[in-house]
C-alpha cells in the first residue's frame, strides 16, 4: 500500500511533467491576425447656449445699437453723425488796418524852440467778412502794427490811447518818443497782446461798428526851422486775431452743409425679405454750443440698396424737413453752455414704414445749418466761444415691433475642423447630432450652417438643405407678445465620407431667417420682441468611432 | 516581436491579477524553512538552515480573476486564423460578458535577503529578512465595456467605477520566529516583524459613477476617492489643489527606515490522532507607518454635471471668454480636491490558514487547506487538497488540486530534492497552466536552494529517545 501511493504520486508527478511540456504550443502565435480595432459609441453634450433676442442681433449685426425701453421692448439704432464748423473757423475778426495823419505843420516857424501839442478823436469803421456786427471779441492774442513816420526834424512824443482795445476795464496806451536826431523817422513796432477785449462802438446814426483812438502829439522844439508841410502819421494795423469769444451778431451764414448716410446693416443679407416695422422713427439728438439761433434744413432723403440704383424718395409732410435747434441764449445767461435736443421728425414723414420696407442698406440725406435765419430782425444777441459747434446725430430708430419674413441674419467666423477631427488616429463612422431648441421668439426661426474651406467654398451644411428645419414661433398674444414656448428636436447624420470631408473646414456661415409669427395668416400681426425672450439651445451627438489599433 | 509582446502582456496582466498568494503546497513541506511564513508554528524538518540572498528563495505571483490566455486570443473560424478579442469580426460584447462585476488583476514577488533557523529542543527559532512587492489592480465591468464600446450602453444609467481599485506596496520585512512544541500534540509559534515601508500606493476609497442622460444630453460624475502614496516625491498643485506637476527628489538614507511598522504571525499545529493534524495560523496581522517625510493623500470629492461647453457668451457683443477655461472653472467648483502630506497607517491584509492533514503512512500524506485573504473589504477565498510523499531519501514531492480566485483548473506540482547540506525546490499551485495555458488564469511558482543540516527525523526522534527506558 506504501509503495504503491508513493508510485502512484510519483508517476502523476512525471506525467504532468510530461502533458505539460506538449501544450507549449498552445501559445504560438505565428498565425495571430494582425487586425485590432475598438468599436466604441459614444454619446454626450457637446454646446449649449441661451441667447437672448439682443445677442443674436448684436451677432449678425455689430453696427447697430440694441436696446430696451422701459418696458423692455427691443429698439435698434442706426446712427450717422452731422458736425458744424467751430466758430473758431467760422466766426472772427478779420485783419483790420487804418491810416492817421497825426499831426502836419501848418506854416514855417525858423529856428523852433517852443513846444507845440495837438491831440485828435478817430473813429475807423470796422472791416467785417460777411454782414456779422459784433460787439466785442475777447482775444486769447492777437498782433498790434504801428508803423510810425515823421519828417519833423525836432523830438516829438506821441501817445496813443486805443479806447476799444481794454483789459481790466482800461485802455490800451502806448507811448512812442522820436528824437531829431532820428529824423527822417519810418520805423514799424509790432506787439502781440494777449487777453485784451476788441470792442466795437456803435453810433446811433449807422448800422455800422466803429473802432475808436486818441491821439496826441507834442512837438519840443530843437532850434531848427519848423517848416510847413512836415508831417507825422501813423499807420495801425490790428491782426491775427485768436477770438476766445465774440458776442454781437454774427450775421446770417451756413454753418454745416453735409450729406449724412446711415448704414442699416440688419437690412445686409435681407433682399427679397418683407419686414414691417409698426413704428419706425427718424430722430435728430442736437448738442449745440452756439449761442445762435439756428435753423437745419434736411433736403433729398432717400432709402437705397447698396449697389442698386433703385431708391425710395423719403417724403416730408409741409415744411417737416425744416426745423429750428435749441441754443444757450445771451439773455438767460447761458453762456458757454451745451443745449441738448430730440428733434422726432417721424410724424412728418408720410412714408418711412413704405421706404424701409423696400429692404434699404442705407438711407441718406443732405443737411444745411444756417445761424440766424431770420437776419437782424431776430435774437441778434449773438455769442460764439472758439470752439462752439453743433453736432447732429441722425438716428433711425426701429423698435422691433414688426412683421417680418425671410429676415436674414448671417455672420461668418473661422472654424479649422482639422483641429476637430484628427483624421488618422480614429476613424468616424458616423456622427448623429441632436440639436434641440426651446423658442421663446415669437418668430420662426429657419437656421443653417454652412461649411467653407479655406477659399470660401461650400463643402457641406450642417442641415439637409432641401430639410432645413423650421423652428417654430413661440405663440403669441393679440399684441404680439409671447405667451409659451415651443420646443423642438432635429437630427442630423454624418457618415464616414462626409465627416472626411468635414476636415477640411476653415469656416462657417452662420444664418439665421426669420418669419414672424402668424406672418402668413395674418396680415396685420406684428410681434413684439422684448429684451427677456430667449432662445435656446444643446446639442449633443451620438458618434461612432473605430479605433484602430494595429498600430 | 509584437506577438511577444502581447504574450508578455497577457502574462503580466495573470501575473497581477490572482490576488497575491504563496504557492498554496508548500503549507504541507515542512522539509522547506519557508514554511514558517505560512505558518510560525510549523518547524522545519532542517536542524539547522541558512538561506543565501535571493536565491533561496524567490516566489512569484501573478494572474487575474477573471480571464484566461483563451479569452484573449483564439481561434476563429470566420477568419481562418487565431484572432485577438479586439480583432474586428469579432463580437465584444462576448468578450465582456465573461468579465466579472470585479476583475481582480495582481502580480506578487518577494524574494530572500537574509534568513537562518535553528532547533534547540522543542523550540526553533528563525530570523528571516525579506523584501516583498505586490502589484494588484481590480477593476470593473463597467470600466472595460466603457474602454472598449463607450458610454452608449449606459443612456439612463450609471457607469459604476466604485469597485475599481488600485495597489501597490513594496517594503522590507525583518522577522523573528518562535516555535515551541507545547507537548506530544501542541506546537504553537509565533513571527514578531518588524517592517520598513518603501513605497506604496493604493485607492483608500474610490467610488466614481457617470450617468448619461436617457437623450445622452447630459453626463454626470460622481467621484468620491481617496488615494494614499508614499514616494520620494514632492507634489505641486494649484490654488484649487489640482496637481500640477509632480518632482522626484533624491532618495536619501533614511527614506529607507523612514516607514516602520510592526506585523505579527502567529499559528498553531494540534495533533488530532496520530494520523490526523489539525492546524491554524493568522499571518501579516499589522501595519506600515507611512510618515509625512514621503506620504501624499489626495482625495477627489464631488458631483459635476456636463450638459455641454456654454458657448452664449460667442454671440452678442459682449466680450467673450474661453468656454473650456469657463468649463473647467466650473468642474474645479464643483470637484473638490484636497491634498497633504499627512503621515497614514497602511494594514496589510491578513491572511487566515486552517489546515488538516492525514497521514496515510510516514512517507505519504494527505492535506486540505483552505486560506482567507483580507483585501480592500473583499474577502478573498481559496482550497487546496494536496499529496505529499517522500518515495526515496532526499526527494519530496507533492501534487495538489487548487481552486484559486474562482478558478477550478489549477493542479499543482512540487519537488524537493536534497543534495547533500543543499536543499533544491521548486513548486507550482498552477502547474497546469502547462497542460491548459489557454484556459489558466493564474500561475504562481516558488523555487530556491537551501543550506540545511539535520534532515533526518529519525535521527532526531532517537536523539530525543531518553536515555534509559
Amino acid at each position: 500500500m506504501k509503495k504503491e501511493a508513493t508510485i502512484y504520486i510519483f508517476s502523476l508527478f512525471i506525467s504532468l511533467l510530461l502533458v505539460t511540456s506538449c501544450q507549449l504550443d498552445k501559445f504560438d502565435l505565428s498565425d495571430l491576425s494582425e487586425k485590432k480595432e475598438i468599436g466604441q459609441g459614444w454619446a454626450a453634450p457637446l454646446i449649449k447656449g441661451e441667447l437672448t433676442t439682443q445677442d443674436l442681433l448684436e451677432t449678425f449685426d455689430s453696427t447697430g445699437l440694441i436696446n430696451s425701453d422701459a418696458e423692455g421692448l427691443l429698439y435698434m439704432v442706426y446712427t450717422d453723425s452731422l458736425y458744424s464748423l467751430t466758430a473758431n473757423d467760422e466766426v472772427n475778426l478779420p485783419n483790420q488796418n487804418y491810416f492817421d495823419l497825426l499831426y502836419e505843420v501848418p506854416y514855417t516857424i525858423n529856428n523852433f524852440t517852443g513846444s507845440e501839442t495837438v491831440s485828435k478823436d478817430i473813429t475807423h469803421k470796422i472791416i467785417f467778412d460777411s454782414d456779422e456786427q459784433l460787439d466785442s471779441v475777447i482775444t486769447d492774442i492777437f498782433t498790434l502794427k504801428q508803423h510810425i513816420t515823421s519828417n519833423i526834424e525836432h523830438d516829438i512824443e506821441i501817445t496813443i490811447t486805443y479806447t476799444d482795445i481794454v483789459k481790466n476795464g482800461a485802455p490800451l496806451v502806448e507811448n512812442t518818443n522820436i528824437l531829431e536826431n532820428d529824423i527822417p523817422y519810418d520805423e514799424e513796432l509790432t506787439k502781440d497782446l494777449e487777453d485784451y477785449t476788441i470792442r466795437t462802438h456803435s453810433f446811433d446814426t449807422s448800422d455800422h461798428k466803429y473802432f475808436r483812438m486818441h491821439y496826441e502829439v507834442t512837438v519840443n522844439g530843437t532850434g531848427n526851422d519848423l517848416n510847413k508841410g512836415e508831417e507825422v502819421s501813423i499807420e495801425t494795423i490790428i491782426e491775427n486775431v485768436d477770438m476766445q469769444s465774440a458776442y454781437g451778431y454774427i450775421g446770417q451764414d451756413t454753418l454745416m452743409q453735409q450729406e449724412a448716410n446711415i448704414p442699416i446693416e440688419l437690412f445686409g443679407e435681407t433682399q427679397e425679405g418683407t419686414v414691417e416695422f409698426a413704428n419706425p422713427q427718424f430722430k435728430f439728438l442736437i448738442e449745440n454750443s452756439y449761442g445762435v439761433p439756428i435753423q437745419i434744413e434736411l433736403k433729398d432723403a432717400k432709402a437705397y440698396r447698396e449697389g442698386s440704383t433703385d431708391s425710395t424718395d423719403i417724403i416730408f409732410e409741409n415744411s417737416s424737413n425744416i426745423f429750428d435747434i435749441k441754443y444757450p441764449e445771451f439773455s438767460k445767461n447761458e453762456v458757454g453752455e451745451t443745449k441738448k435736443d430730440t428733434v422726432n421728425i417721424s410724424n412728418s414723414i408720410t412714408n418711412l414704414s413704405d421706404a424701409l420696407a423696400t429692404n434699404p442698406t442705407h438711407v441718406k440725406f443732405s443737411s444745411r445749418g444756417i445761424s440766424n435765419p431770420d437776419g437782424l430782425t431776430g435774437d441778434t444777441n449773438n455769442f460764439v466761444t472758439d470752439e462752439s459747434q453743433f453736432k447732429i446725430f441722425s438716428e433711425l430708430y426701429l423698435p422691433l415691433h414688426l412683421r417680418a419674413e425671410g429676415l436674414s441674419l448671417r455672420d461668418t467666423v473661422d472654424l479649422d475642423m482639422s483641429d476637430i477631427i484628427e483624421k488618422d488616429q480614429e476613424e468616424i463612422k458616423e456622427v448623429i447630432t441632436k440639436f434641440k431648441t426651446i423658442n421663446g421668439l415669437p418668430a420662426d426661426v429657419d437656421f443653417q450652417v454652412y461649411f467653407l474651406d479655406n477659399t470660401y467654398q461650400m463643402i457641406d451644411t450642417l442641415f439637409n438643405e432641401n430639410n432645413r428645419p423650421v423652428i417654430e414661433s413661440a405663440s403669441t398674444d393679440s399684441e404680439g407678445k409671447v405667451t409659451d414656448l415651443t420646443e423642438k428636436i432635429s437630427e442630423m447624420s454624418f457618415y464616414e465620407n462626409e465627416i472626411n470631408d468635414l476636415t477640411k473646414v476653415r469656416n462657417a456661415v452662420f444664418e439665421a431667417s426669420i418669419k414672424t409669427s402668424e406672418f402668413s395668416t395674418d396680415t396685420t400681426k406684428k410681434v413684439k420682441f422684448y429684451s427677456d425672450y430667449t432662445f435656446n439651445f444643446r446639442m449633443n451627438i451620438e458618434t461612432k468611432i473605430n479605433l484602430n489599433l494595429n498600430n | 516581436m509584437k506577438k511577444l509582446l502581447l504574450l508578455n502582456f497577457f502574462l503580466f496582466a495573470i501575473a497581477l491579477t490572482t490576488i497575491g498568494q504563496h504557492s498554496q503546497s508548500l503549507y504541507y513541506m515542512e522539509r522547506l524553512p519557508q514554511v514558517t511564513s505560512m505558518n510560525p508554528a510549523i518547524q522545519p524538518v532542517s536542524n539547522f538552515y541558512l538561506g543565501f540572498p535571493v536565491i533561496s528563495n524567490v516566489n512569484l505571483n501573478i494572474g487575474n480573476n477573471t480571464l484566461s490566455f483563451d479569452d484573449v486570443i483564439f481561434e476563429s473560424e470566420e477568419v481562418g486564423s487565431k484572432i485577438t478579442f479586439l480583432h474586428p469580426s469579432y463580437n465584444i460584447d462576448n468578450f465582456l460578458n465573461k468579465l466579472n462585476d470585479n476583475n481582480d488583476i495582481f502580480t506578487e514577488f518577494s524574494t530572500n535577503i537574509f534568513n537562518i533557523g535553528f532547533r534547540a529542543g522543542d523550540s526553533y527559532f528563525t530570523l528571516n529578512v525579506q523584501e516583498k512587492s505586490d502589484i494588484r489592480m481590480s477593476y470593473p465591468k463597467d470600466l472595460a465595456t466603457i474602454l472598449l464600446k463607450g458610454n452608449e450602453d449606459f443612456k439612463g444609467k450609471t457607469a459604476e467605477f466604485g469597485n475599481f481599485s488600485a495597489f501597490s506596496s513594496h517594503y522590507l520585512e525583518y522577522s523573528l520566529g518562535y516555535s515551541q512544541e507545547i507537548s506530544d500534540e501542541l506546537t504553537f509559534g509565533v513571527n514578531v516583524k518588524y517592517l520598513n515601508g518603501l513605497g506604496l500606493l493604493k485607492s483608500k476609497d474610490f467610488d466614481l459613477g457617470l450617468y448619461t442622460s436617457e437623450e445622452g444630453d447630459s453626463l454626470s460624475l460622481t467621484s468620491d476617492i481617496s488615494l494614499q502614496g508614499s514616494a520620494p516625491v514632492t507634489v505641486n498643485t494649484d490654488s484649487s489643489n489640482y496637481i500640477e506637476d509632480i518632482e522626484s527628489r533624491d532618495i536619501e538614507v533614511s527614506d529607507l527606515t523612514s516607514n516602520p511598522g510592526f506585523a505579527f504571525d502567529f499559528g498553531a499545529t494540534y495533533e488530532v490522532m496520530d494520523d490526523l493534524q489539525l492546524s491554524a495560523s493568522v499571518v501579516d496581522l499589522g501595519f506600515i507607518n507611512y510618515n509625512n517625510t514621503s506620504a501624499h493623500n489626495y482625495t477627489i470629492k464631488g458631483q459635476y454635471s456636463f450638459t455641454g461647453v456654454d458657448v452664449s457668451d460667442e454671440f452678442g457683443n459682449e466680450e467673450s471668454t474661453d468656454p473650456m477655461e469657463n468649463l473647467e472653472d466650473s468642474l474645479k467648483e464643483e470637484v473638490k480636491m484636497e491634498y497633504s502630506d499627512q503621515g497614514f497607517l497602511h494594514f496589510l491584509g491578513p491572511k487566515i490558514y486552517v489546515g488538516a492533514r492525514y497521514y496515510l503512512h510516514d512517507r505519504v500524506d494527505f492535506g486540505l487547506l483552505s486560506r482567507t485573504q483580507f483585501y480592500n473589504g473583499r474577502m478573498l477565498q481559496s482550497f487546496t487538497l494536496s499529496a505529499n510523499t517522500r518515495p526515496i531519501r532526499g526527494i519530496s514531492l507533492t501534487a495538489s488540486y487548487s481552486v484559486l480566485n474562482n478558478s477550478y483548473n489549477n493542479l499543482g506540482l512540487g519537488l524537493i530534492l536534497r543534495l547533500g547540506p543543499f536543499q533544491v525546490y521548486a513548486m507550482s499551485d498552477t502547474f497546469s497552466a502547462g497542460l491548459w495555458p489557454h484556459k489558466t488564469q493564474s500561475f504562481n511558482m516558488r523555487f530556491g536552494l537551501n543550506f540545511a543540516f539535520g534532515n533526518n527525523p529519525k535521527k532526531r526522534i532517537l536523539n530525543n529517545e531518553p536515555m534509559i527506558r
